[in-house]
């Protein structure tokens, strides 16, 4: 066997002067390459946020009227916590953000029923409203949603004016201390101008979330590949809460969709619960909405996180609701 | 050793520690950024285990899962096709459903009847790649009060809808006007399909491993991934049983899953008892199934399970104990006789 020459000085400090350059030319390299921006698609050149749309002044108040027409359930949900007039005053500029996630007819219960819609939009207008949009981010052919759900034709007859999502319409949001909303686009166009927001959902079995409820509904407000946080959905449900403070939330429960949802698609799916629920607290709505499914608060977890942190109360006998019928 | 020597390997010593430092310092960099992603940047993918024995397939081309149209119906819109990248956009939420069963494409299309054209229904079919994962889909949404329909071994009929299995293809036909002529003419077109589309051997060996005594008709289904909360359980048959005469008038879920080796399945049986135990489960003492283990009260359910041949089966969350048993016992007997 040979031996090896021993390295010298010489050859150490050339060895090491090389394997320096090449450290330095791989982390030039990589400096080089490093795009500092990220990808185009995410060059933030503005941010917008929500205002609050809530009013202090009626404090976090509930009504439950059972019947089946959900014209004189929802006028007398509404009635019973004071009038829509204690809600929208004269000049408001008020944004109905409906549920209009599917090119689905109104029987199959997938989306907010027109005939509420179209209720709410007379009733805010009655109270002096300057104008009424109703606008909700579909994703797949918002066109066919709006118009196969009879939201279109119903709303617009009623005086309101639908706001269809379109590239423009969204900018990018991020919520403070939150984990998934950051720089994300929010339909932000319908909401310019506004100074009220009513959220209208139906109660729906949900198949990631358990529930689609009043606070799920504000989901139809981001744009993107917002399928991502269906990885977390009580977190996004939770961040949403947060988001959104609305002026009062409706929550239709006549028709319940039971199970196979959000989609349904079979009468068999849907139970006819019979009941309007008027809310300023949507945590409250939707424990109370979690009911009509068989469920309670504590089976969806987006419930107590939003519970948790002071928005609302899971506890809705706690706001002792207006309970009322009507035939 | 020489002084120079010395000197030598104390300096490659330090410019060692110096390289280690900096390759440390990029791993805690890379570490660190993982918490931090951009979601808008990472979009995750649903896992799509396979169910059994089955590879990936490719999806059908455009419109060639779509059937001809029976005369009494016309196109209300263009076809419609959707891939795992964006079924989110057509079904919201419920597209984990068919994105965890292995799901390949989605063509539907909305069609109106000649004669009336509000009356309207939509034709949807998902390619799911395999008859075991058409069956999945078919099966977790099965409806209750379903009418059974003999288009397929696997077909049913409500007020509205009708839904069936034919091959790798799960087709959903639904109306918000179920007159007389468009149910007939969904029927019709239903028809049309599986001539186009014949579901081959539509058999799905597993279900045969059942017992037949007090099974309910239609009840049986696939689970291709997290069964029971379980995520070592994948590709999970069930089938559910009633039992009249008991203190309860009990339903009863029994469930099997295959796996490779009777070793493999005694390790998965081990597991989910372990899982069962570390979540709250205490054992109880065996009745009448003995031989099959302790049964585990698991959140005031019982659970059975047993490993047999290269199968784990069991019952799950069944109110009362006795029925956990006989059920189970049956179960294990029917194994014993139809081992696979």
């Amino acid at each position: 066997m040979s031996q090896s020459n021993p390295l010298d000085r010489r050859d150490f400090l050339l060895r090491t002067a090389k394997a320096g350059a090449a450290i330095v030319v791989a982390g030039g390299a990589g400096l080089w390459l490093h795009d500092r921006k990220g990808p185009a698609a995410n060059i933030v050149s503005e941010t917008v946020s929500l205002p609050d749309f809530s009013l202090p002044s009626t404090g976090p108040k509930m009504s439950l009227v059972t019947g089946a027409d959900r014209v004189k359930t929802v006028n007398r949900a509404l009635a019973a916590l004071g009038g829509i007039e204690r809600f929208i005053k004269s000049g408001d500029r008020v944004v109905l953000k409906v549920n209009a996630a599917f090119a689905s007819p109104p029987a199959l219960s997938a989306t907010s029923h027109p005939d509420l819609v179209a209720e709410v939009t007379r009733l805010c207008l009655r109270a002096g409203a300057a104008s009424v949009i109703v606008t909700d981010n579909p994703i797949n052919d918002p066109p066919s949603c709006f118009s196969l759900t009879g939201i279109s034709k119903a709303a617009e007859a009623a005086g309101a004016k639908i706001a269809l999502p379109t590239p423009s319409s969204f900018k990018p949001t991020t919520l403070a201390d939150a984990t998934l909303i950051k720089d994300w686009p929010l339909l932000i166009e319908p909401f310019h101008g506004a100074t009220k927001l009513i959220g209208l959902a139906p109660v729906k079995d949900h198949h990631r979330s358990g529930a689609s409820l009043t606070m799920k509904n504000w989901y139809g407000l981001l744009g993107g590949r917002r399928n991502v946080f269906h990885q977390d959905i009580n977190t996004i449900i939770f961040e949403l809460a947060r988001l959104v403070r609305p002026t009062l939330v409706i929550l239709d429960g006549t028709t319940t969709m039971m199970t196979n949802g959000p989609t349904g698609g079979s009468l068999d799916d849907l139970k006819a619960t019979n009941t309007m629920i008027a809310s300023t607290d949507a945590v409250a709505a939707d424990a109370f909405g979690a009911t009509l499914l068989g469920k309670t608060a504590a089976n969806l977890p987006f419930i107590g996180k939003a519970a948790a942190a002071g928005l609302g109360t899971a506890d809705f006998e706690s706001l002792n609701p207006l309970r009322d019928h009507v035939d | 050793m020489s002084q120079s020597s010395i000197e030598r390997g104390r300096t490659e010593r330090w410019v060692g520690f110096i390289i280690l430092l900096c390759l440390a310092g990029i791993a805690a960099g890379v570490y660190h950024k993982q918490f931090s992603f951009n979601p808008a940047v990472l979009v995750a993918t649903a896992a799509t285990p396979a169910a059994p024995g089955t590879t990936k397939p490719a999806p059908s081309s455009q419109n060639e899962s779509l059937p001809t149209l029976p005369p009494e119906l016309s196109a209300l819109s263009a076809p419609e096709t959707f891939t795992a990248d964006n079924l989110y956009d057509k079904v919201d939420g419920k597209a984990d459903l068919y994105l965890t069963a292995g799901f390949v494409g989605l063509q539907c299309q909305r069609l109106a009847l000649k004669a009336t054209s509000d009356v309207w229904m939509e034709w949807f079919v998902y390619d799911m790649g395999t008859l075991p994962q058409a069956f999945s889909v078919f099966s977790l949404q099965r409806r209750a009060e379903a009418q059974t329909l003999d288009l397929t071994p696997f077909a049913y009929q409500t007020q509205n809808s009708l839904y069936f299995v034919s091959g790798r293809y799960y087709v959903e036909a639904v109306t918000a006007m179920p007159t007389e002529p468009m149910m007939a003419a969904m029927l019709a077109m239903a028809r049309q399909f599986v001539a186009a589309h014949p579901p081959g051997a539509a058999e799905i060996p597993e279900l045969k491993l059942f017992p037949p005594e007090n099974l309910e008709a239609g009840s049986q289904g696939l689970q291709v991934a997290d069964a029971f909360g379980f995520d070592q359980f994948t590709n999970v048959f069930t089938a559910k049983y009633r039992l009249p005469n008991s203190a309860t008038n009990a339903e009863v879920l029994a469930f099997l899953e295959l796996t490779k080796t009777s070793t493999a399945a005694a390790a998965l049986c081990d597991a989910y008892r372990s899982f069962l135990l570390a979540n709250g489960g205490k054992e109880i003492e065996a009745g009448a199934a003995a031989s099959l283990g302790k049964p585990i009260n698991f959140m005031d359910n019982i659970e059975i399970v047993f490993a047999e041949s290269n199968m784990v089966a069991g019952v799950h969350a069944v109110p009362d104990a006795a029925s956990a048993a006989k059920v189970a016992q049956q179960l294990a007997d029917s194994l014993r006789k139809g081992k696979p």
